[in-house]
């Protein structure tokens, strides 16, 4: 740490449901303040992740800290700090966005007056300044988000905690919510702790990533550091599959099934995964259909992760759990 | 009309992000606002006129019969008297009951049926101020409703004669009594109908199950002490909270012993407040329990 500002921290966090689900299993992280992605699968642990630095889950063992506060022992300071977006639905309908926002930046302490004009000004930033009076039954998706983000930004927190903002959208949606993200956190000097089970669309917001899966965390590193590890080059011969990627393993490549008949084969050292290829087409005398740069899924990449030793090399700023 | 922002986003209007450097009036405030809220919600004000409609007419139905008395005990100069202080809430219960069946569940289920539970959960409040917040506001809800139409009453007394101030000084001793009844009453109601109703996120669930509580404990209460014949069985009719109620109004009001359903000589006054009180802290148990384990 040293001198640098911490946003959070978890220590060798665990949490275990009462029905004896392992929702977080020894997770150990530090981040800096930015833009931080958390990816991982549905049920890899990341929205009782965010609910243990809300203080809304006291973990079973380990530590987090939130702004140097810990989220057990001080949930009232934390909360303060914070903004919350919750995964699921979580706005009633019976009332307009203008009293639900102004309502809720009462219930962070806010007076009457301010309540009122923060509560526009963030409908106004949101997008929906128009629509403000109306009652939000009558919300699509992509305003309910907006309103959500709406409430979470309303008492001006230091860190905004989203869990899968981007949820139902459709794509316009979806990017004009990660747009509305990233001039958030980029501009106004608020952290954003955004999760997401798509790691496209983190990594067009963030500037830093976890990802945790079985509630372990399998990387935390600069986006760039994730996007090398993600690339890939697809190859498909007619026919010899099998036998082209037994080659490449016996070169020390591992490629993998991309799923509809081709290899995935990863990137790590380009020009050699190139010469590979080219190499063990020709020897096998393999009719080569396409070889195209592409991107593996983030499933994979746990996958990985998880079956064999890490892919990062040393030197990043992974600390996960040997 | 803002100029929308040029970015490929479209509609997003950008006049930028200001940051709040004002007061924060921290948790009682916070308290003090989300109980304001609660009272609007428990007379539906701002909601429009049809959901106004209901809190209206129950409000109506329970302090009409009042106004009704108090006129008669001014023209008849006291002798029509079917109401007074002391029997008015139970020859009334059935709208307290309606009233509570109608409000609790707009305070205590809506919230958890639009999961907006979690979002009071995850500012600076703890649960227990929520909860604090959510039953004083139907407390005062009902307590309104309780204490008008007894304050009516001894309107109607003061004004029945020309010497008003006599009259009032007459009449002063029913005050703290009303006021007392009124209040245990609106506790009561408030925090037993509030605990039933935080158990279910379904509202017209959470109205017939408060409903059905006050209903069927009183039916029950009248099959126990007709059917058991023994000593102890004139601790059963306590099953029902309105009697709890009666008797307490019939103790601290001084109704005689001849004029009292309730009071007799070997049935001391004491018990029905002590069940009155046990009923409050069940309720107030009960949403702790609830609000403890209720998922975000």
């Amino acid at each position: 740490m040293g001198g640098r500002v911490q946003l959070l921290s978890a220590d060798q966090l665990t949490m275990r449901y009462p029905g004896g689900v392992l929702a977080l299993d020894d997770l150990t992280l530090e981040l800096e303040p930015g833009l931080v992605g958390l990816v991982g699968a549905n049920g890899a642990g990341k929205s009782t992740f965010i609910k243990v630095l809300l203080g809304l889950l006291r973990p079973t063992s380990g530590r987090a800290t939130v702004l140097g506060l810990d989220p057990s022992a001080d949930p009232i300071e934390v909360r303060q700090r914070i903004g919350y977006l919750p995964e699921h639905d979580c706005l009633p309908t019976d009332i307009s966005a203008a009293d639900f926002i102004t309502h809720m930046a009462r219930m962070s302490g806010l007076p009457r007056s301010s309540a009122r004009e923060r509560a526009a000004e963030m409908l106004r930033h949101v997008g929906l300044y128009e629509a403000r009076y109306r009652t939000m039954d009558g919300y699509s998706t992509g305003m309910k988000q907006r309103v959500k983000l709406a409430q979470a930004l309303v008492h001006d927190p230091r860190l905004l905690l989203l869990d899968e903002p981007t949820n139902g959208l459709d794509p316009g949606g979806r990017d004009q919510m990660l747009e509305l993200i990233r001039r958030t956190g980029s501009q106004f000097g608020i952290s954003v702790l955004v999760s997401s089970h798509l790691l496209g669309e983190i990594e067009r917001v963030c500037d830093h990533l976890i990802a945790i899966d079985g509630g372990r965390l399998v990387r935390s590193a600069r986006i760039g550091v994730f996007t090398e590890q993600t690339a890939a080059l697809a190859v498909q011969v007619d026919y010899g599959t099998d036998r082209l990627r037994a080659w490449l393993a016996r070169a020390g490549l591992d490629a993998e099934d991309d799923g509809k008949g081709g290899l995935l084969v990863p990137l790590l050292d380009e020009s050699n995964a190139y010469d590979l290829v080219r190499d063990g087409v020709t020897e096998l005398e393999l009719p080569l259909i396409r070889l195209q740069r592409t991107r593996r899924q983030l499933q994979d990449l746990f996958r990985a992760s998880a079956d064999r030793a890490p892919l990062v090399p040393s030197g990043t700023a992974a600390r996960g759990p040997s | 009309m803002t100029e929308p922002a040029r970015t490929d986003t479209g509609t997003i209007y950008d006049i930028g992000y200001q940051h709040y450097d004002g007061a924060r009036l921290g948790r009682p405030y916070a308290i003090w606002s989300l109980f304001v809220h609660g009272l609007g919600t428990v007379f539906a004000i701002g909601r429009g006129l049809r959901a106004g409609l209901i809190p209206l007419v129950l409000g109506a139905a329970a302090i009409l019969p009042a106004a009704f008395q108090a006129l008669a005990t001014a023209y008849t100069d006291g002798m029509v008297e079917l109401f007074t202080y002391s029997n008015y809430f139970i020859n009334v219960s059935i709208v307290f009951a309606f009233f509570c069946a109608s409000r609790a569940p707009e305070l205590m289920s809506a919230d958890q049926r639009t999961h907006t539970l979690v979002l009071y959960f995850a500012r600076a409040l703890h649960r227990g101020d929520y909860v604090l917040a959510k039953v004083l506001a139907l407390v005062t809800g009902v307590l309104f409703l309780t204490v008008t139409p007894l304050l009516i009453l001894f309107a109607g007394h003061v004004f029945s004669t020309t010497d008003l101030w006599a009259a009032f000084l007459d009449e002063a001793h029913a005050l703290a009594p009303i006021l007392g009844s009124s209040l245990v009453m609106a506790l009561m109601m408030g925090t037993v109908s509030a605990a039933i109703a935080s158990l279910t996120p379904r509202r017209s669930l959470a109205a017939a199950a408060v409903l059905g509580y006050f209903m069927i404990s009183r039916v029950l209460a009248e099959i126990l002490t007709d059917s058991i014949n023994a000593t102890w069985v004139s601790w059963m009719d306590l099953v029902d909270p309105f009697i709890a109620l009666g008797g307490f109004a019939d103790w601290i009001f001084g109704t005689g012993q001849a004029l009292s359903q309730y009071l007799g000589p070997d049935v001391p006054g004491w018990r029905f407040g002590m069940a009155c009180l046990l009923y409050t802290l069940a309720g107030v148990s009960l949403l702790v329990a609830r609000y403890a384990k209720v998922a975000t």
